[in-house]
């Protein structure tokens, strides 16, 4: 009884004893996504006159690090054995509030910290209510989601309510910046910093060790005395706060108020997640994986824009591809290996 | 020993035993309804009541097509069914409604049969390929999504009369009832208590000699087929074809069934609460409209009462409100 309560859903059963071995999967394993994104970047350089200039690695850099930076916290939550569907919403957020606040001259420290009050209750609102009611996380996080989409909504008018970002973020996004002498953009220093962050987090802390012990088996994990809901509620906060980051720096991107640019973050970051190699199971995978997952999508995507086909092509064939990538790197057991 | 026990007639605690997953979603239901009529009393007569529920019906029938997905467990989901029922309105706006190809006798047996056709996909890739659900049909829902949009005639496209006359019509919701009814004689077969017991725990039901995998595969062929009829019904309801409206309704459909009590780990709910809760959805969205609430505030008030109902279906143990009525009426015995 002691096991089945201990189930972070709540929804599995009696008679399930966590057989599973918690392992982190080596180096070596990411031989097949590191083989698939240097296999497209073959293919992209063969096919795709200019897929090999400076600008148009720049561009893909500052694209993947957009949605590196939104599924940084998606990796957390995924290996803990959850799922954040309001990640649409907290792109949005972050890319809205950020350009209308700063034209209504709020200042900008300001702004971020209201950003960061809004990550920190999205982030309790999903872990809290997921973990301490032991409900499915992919249903509360769209309820979230669904709220965060309204209010902000309601609070723009619609959209009606425009703004432009600070200057900061778009030299920041500029694909003509660079960082000091290296000729990249600051963007993507930013997101080389967020991932020596995240991979310290989920190696050398404390918090890392009770993400990968919830996630492999949160039966054994809470005997073992880990804070089940504390835990999920932090994981969740990250995942919120990464989100909103992610839509800070849109922002100086696309330069205005948004709020559906951040759409396409929602599949984007599980597709990144899952194309890396980092199983939805829980437990096992982590950012580095991430990184490349992150590359091998806006690679695909930037590969059939240079086909030069129309978007919805693009599309279909990104919905192809994806399907083939998890193939290759992200299949489950059978359940006869299960039994 | 207690008095209400010998109260509670048989029959009562029998639906709640059957039903109580759902409780949560009539109540709402009830609330809503209620809400609705005072609001707007034509919503009870005769006209009224055909043309305003009858909009209704792609949403409760799409809440359908996804709940068998999510009953198989294991994370089974299918997002790719909303896109599809967009694909059909393009189909037939923009190619089936000319001569023979317009004719119902060859329309609804191809989108049918596509229907299936995705469905047998979807099943294959998750149970062959093994690949996560939600990934699998993520695939699927892009590729349905930008068909639509290529395919997409742009100004609306042409709709066979015999369809534009089911839209918003009595037979839009005889054909809801149909799906309703086949359901529940479907509940009947050995197939649905498996789908039940695979739903619930795989490998117990695989070392019992059922087939999981084929199992599953027919979970995400009867979410097709039951799409392809969504799909017709979208297609009568707005008289057109239109590349945007279906990937609006993966989520929605999927909240829909969520609210009306259906696991999402598996294994618990049936369709009438993927139903009810398609309707709560409808309801709220309706109580907005007649109260003149922007149209923003739709996604503040799903987002609530969908968390609220999930918490309410969670605490009591997936038995909705019978637990608590239980634990009111028969003292010490829970």
């Amino acid at each position: 009884m002691l096991l089945n309560r201990s189930s972070p859903t709540g929804e599995s059963n009696g008679q399930r004893k966590p057989t599973r071995v918690p392992r982190r999967l080596s180096a070596a394993g990411m031989a097949p996504t590191v083989g698939t994104l240097a296999l497209l970047f073959l293919v992209g350089s063969v096919l795709i006159p200019g897929f090999l200039s400076g600008s148009n690695i720049v561009a893909m850099l500052v694209l993947g690090s957009f949605l590196g930076i939104a599924a940084a916290g998606q990796t957390l939550v995924i290996v803990l054995g959850g799922i954040d569907l309001s990640v649409a919403s907290t792109v949005g957020l972050g890319e809205v509030v950020t350009a209308v606040l700063y034209s209504r001259s709020v200042p900008l420290w300001e702004i971020l910290v209201i950003l960061l009050l809004c990550g920190i209750i999205i982030g309790i609102l999903n872990g809290g209510i997921s973990s301490y009611f032991k409900l499915h996380p992919l249903i509360v996080t769209l309820g979230v989601g669904f709220i965060i989409s309204g209010t902000v909504l309601m609070w723009t008018n619609g959209g009606a309510a425009q703004g432009t970002s600070p200057a900061i973020f778009q030299n920041m996004t500029s694909l003509s910046a660079s960082f000091g002498p290296i000729p990249l953009p600051p963007i993507v220093m930013l997101w080389a910093l967020l991932i020596a962050v995240v991979v310290v987090i989920q190696r050398y802390t404390m918090l890392g060790r009770q993400i990968y012990s919830l996630g492999s088996s949160a039966a054994a994990a809470e005997l073992a005395l880990v804070p089940r809901v504390r835990t999920w509620i932090i994981t969740y906060v990250i995942s919120a706060l990464t989100g909103i980051m992610a839509g800070v720096v849109l922002s100086g991107f696309s330069g205005g108020a948004n709020f559906s640019a951040g759409d396409p973050y929602l599949f984007n970051s599980i597709a990144a997640v899952v194309v890396g190699g980092t199983s939805l199971l829980g437990g096992r995978g982590g950012y580095a994986r991430t990184v490349i997952g992150s590359l091998i999508v806006t690679e695909l995507t930037t590969i059939l824009l240079g086909f030069g086909l129309n978007s919805p092509l693009q599309e279909t064939l990104l919905g192809v591809f994806i399907i083939l990538v998890v193939a290759i790197g992200g299949r489950e057991a059978h359940v006869r290996s299960r039994v | 020993m207690s008095v209400s026990e010998v109260a509670i007639p048989r029959s009562v605690v029998k639906l709640y035993s059957r039903y109580g997953y759902t409780a949560f979603a009539v109540i709402a239901f009830v609330i809503l309804a209620v809400l609705n009529v005072v609001l707007d009393p034509s919503l009870v007569t005769a006209s009224g009541f055909i043309s305003t529920w009858a909009t209704a019906a792609p949403l409760v029938l799409l809440a359908i097509a996804v709940t068998p997905s999510l009953l198989s467990g294991n994370g089974g989901i299918d997002l790719s069914l909303g896109p599809f029922a967009g694909f059909c309105t393009v189909l037939i706006g923009t190619f089936l409604n000319v001569g023979m190809f317009g004719q119902a006798y060859f329309v609804v047996p191809v989108i049918i049969a596509l229907g299936v056709v995705l469905g047998l996909v979807n099943g294959a890739l998750v149970s062959v390929m093994r690949l996560q659900p939600i990934m699998a049909t993520l695939g699927t829902y892009l590729i349905f999504t930008g068909l639509a949009e290529f395919y997409s005639p742009g100004t609306g496209g042409t709709v066979p009369a015999w369809l534009t006359n089911i839209g918003a019509s009595v037979t839009d919701l005889a054909i809801v009832v149909v799906v309703i009814v086949a359901w529940l004689l479907m509940k009947r077969t050995n197939f649905f208590s498996q789908l039940m017991a695979v739903g619930q725990d795989d490998r117990a039901a695989y070392t019992s000699g059922i087939s999981v995998g084929g199992i599953r595969i027919m979970a995400y062929v009867i979410g097709g087929f039951i799409a392809g009829v969504a799909g017709m019904a979208m297609t009568a309801l707005i008289s057109g074809a239109s590349s945007s409206i279906g990937p609006s309704y993966t989520l929605t459909s999927i909240a829909a069934a969520a609210l009306g009590g259906v696991s999402l780990a598996g294994g618990r709910g049936g369709i009438l609460g993927s139903v009810i809760g398609a309707l709560d959805i409808f309801l709220i969205e309706n109580v907005l409209t007649l109260t003149n609430i922007p149209v923003f505030a739709d996604n503040v008030a799903y987002g609530l009462i969908l968390v609220v109902a999930v918490v309410v279906n969670g605490v009591t143990g997936g038995q909705g409100v019978s637990v608590i009525v239980n634990k009111m009426f028969s003292g010490k015995k829970r």
